[in-house]
């Protein structure tokens, strides 16, 4: 991958990154700081990674920069791995948008991860398996699940919409 | 990974892919002895087979990756399966005739189109309002400073300013003596547009160890051996065109001031030069807009590079950039001496130690 080659991806990618990142771990500094990182590793690594699979390295070294990171910090909190995903009723007042993303919040680390890289990015579960280090199985049951619990969080939507 | 109720729809789908190895698929018998209610599931499951999809790039699904089974009565659709149907209709894992019985289905029960929004809501839409904020961070500078101080940096400095060098150096020593020893003195230009430049490119497969900064020092004749050396044409004076943003981000004459653009932390009196004109923006600014400004640096008449804001910056000034990099990395104090007449246009070049003693040795 030439220089230019390399910046064009920084144009094109750094933006899905970071929302990717972002909405993983709803810190702006930290998930900026993974962006830089992974670009790093990409030009490291420039020589060896073509230009047309250069999105997917991206993702998947972001992605497990950023499970590192969350790992870290959930070892130091003593923060139990999985998040109890409830199904309270959401609060009134608030409008679709931050029920989904409250409701995204409230999903385990790896269901959020999958489908933010299905919905956001369109990849194929072949794609996410490669990514996330999973099968293909696996992705489809965590999107499964992920839809279901953010359905049941939704509630009483008819309320709403 | 043993088979638990947290994990059992996984086996579910290998089972029913055929992906279970022998001894998983007797977990996993043993898993439903033990379950009798996941037992319904499982049958539930096996309404449908899966297929794996083609990998054929982001979005792509096949869509007969997911079948349902037809019976005699055709495909069913009911509560128990009705969550799956929603759920592979919005990843697009049906076929068209599933759409149609999808659609049929709900339809006829208008309860169930209420369910099927809340699975619709669940489709996450991108907030493009989210941006990277450090692009040009990553693009230009801190972040190809960053890699470069591994083990590059002094290489491209030193390879910046031995261009700069040659591309002065050379006309003088070939057309005077004849020798190919490094030695500028004091000779004169007359005319600019005979200065021929010699690229130097770095190879960037050669495994180049890490140097302390302090480390500068570096004899020519040892990083000879390390650069690819090429003549290439007599610098051809050009407007600059502001349309263009084709630039490559390599050593060559239009970046003959690589110091500056990339390492903007390297001591002030590598700008020394820039920092008393009011005219003149720093190189520094300059080359941060290089790459997307222009194609052609030099203009033909005057050798002057005027940008879109009409502050001038000329070729001597980048050739000085160099050359204090090049006195940076080897310790030397030379100076680049040039005389203009009444037009302003370019009579003498000299380039001297700095007590201006004349003939001094390039090499460090």
């Amino acid at each position: 991958m030439t220089t230019r080659e390399f910046n064009r991806m920084v144009d094109r990618y750094a933006d899905d990154l970071f929302r990717f990142i972002l909405k993983n771990i709803k810190d702006k500094e930290k998930a900026r700081d993974i962006v830089q990182d992974a670009f790093e590793k990409l030009w490291i690594k420039s020589d060896a990674v073509s230009a047309s699979k250069a999105k997917s390295y991206l993702f998947t070294i972001g992605y497990h920069i950023m499970i590192d990171q969350i790992r870290k910090e959930k070892r130091a909190l003593n923060y139990s791995a999985n998040k109890d995903i409830g199904y309270e009723e959401p609060k009134e007042n608030i409008d679709l948008q931050q029920i989904i993303d409250n409701a995204l919040e409230r999903l385990p680390e790896i269901q959020k991860s999958v489908l933010l890289l299905r919905d956001y990015e369109g990849y194929s579960y072949h794609e996410i398996s490669q990514i996330c280090q999973l099968t293909e199985s696996q992705v489809k049951v965590y999107i499964y699940r992920a839809r279901i619990a953010m359905k049941n969080y939704i509630g009483k939507l008819e309320t709403v919409i | 990974m043993n088979i638990n109720r947290n994990n059992y729809e996984i086996y579910f789908l290998d089972h029913l892919e055929g992906n279970l190895q022998p001894d998983m698929m007797a977990e996993l018998e043993l898993f439903l002895e033990n379950n009798p209610d996941l037992k319904e599931e499982l049958e539930n499951f096996e309404f449908i087979s899966l297929k794996t999809e083609s990998n054929n790039g982001p979005g792509s699904i096949e869509t007969d990756s997911l079948k349902f089974e037809e019976t005699p009565k055709g495909i069913i659709i009911s509560e128990k399966n009705f969550e799956l149907f929603c759920i592979s209709f919005l990843e697009n894992d049906l076929d068209e005739d599933q759409i149609t019985a999808f659609q049929s289905f709900l339809y006829k029960n208008k309860n169930q189109q209420k369910e099927f929004k809340k699975f619709r809501a669940t489709k996450l839409k991108k907030d493009n309002s989210i941006i990277f904020p450090a692009i040009k961070e990553i693009k230009r500078k801190n972040f190809q400073e960053k890699i470069l101080s591994l083990n590059h940096r002094p290489y491209f400095i030193m390879a910046a300013s031995i261009l700069l060098l040659l591309g002065i150096a050379l006309p003088i020593i070939f057309h005077n003596s004849g020798k190919q020893t490094f030695n500028p003195g004091i000779q004169s230009l007359d005319k600019v547009s005979n200065i021929t430049i010699v690229s130097i490119t770095l190879d960037r497969n050669i495994n180049i160890p890490e140097r302390n900064t302090d480390a500068y020092s570096v004899r020519l004749p040892q990083a000879e051996p390390r650069y690819k050396i090429s003549s290439i044409p007599p610098l051809v004076a050009k407007e600059i065109n502001y349309t263009s943003i084709d630039i490559n981000l390599q050593l060559n004459p239009y970046y003959l001031a690589l110091p500056q653009y990339f390492f903007a932390d390297i001591p002030d009196e590598f700008y020394a030069i820039n920092k008393p004109k009011q005219n003149n923006p720093p190189l520094k600014r300059v080359f941060n807009n290089l790459k997307d400004k222009i194609k052609n640096v030099f203009s033909p008449a005057d050798e002057i590079i005027e940008f879109a804001d009409k502050e001038k910056i000329t070729f001597w000034d980048i050739a000085d950039s160099g050359i204090k990099g090049y006195n940076l990395l080897t310790n030397n104090d030379y100076q680049l001496i040039r005389q203009v007449n009444e037009e302003g246009k370019t009579k003498t070049v000299r380039i001297v130690d700095a007590y201006e003693n004349h003939n001094p040795q390039m090499q460090p």
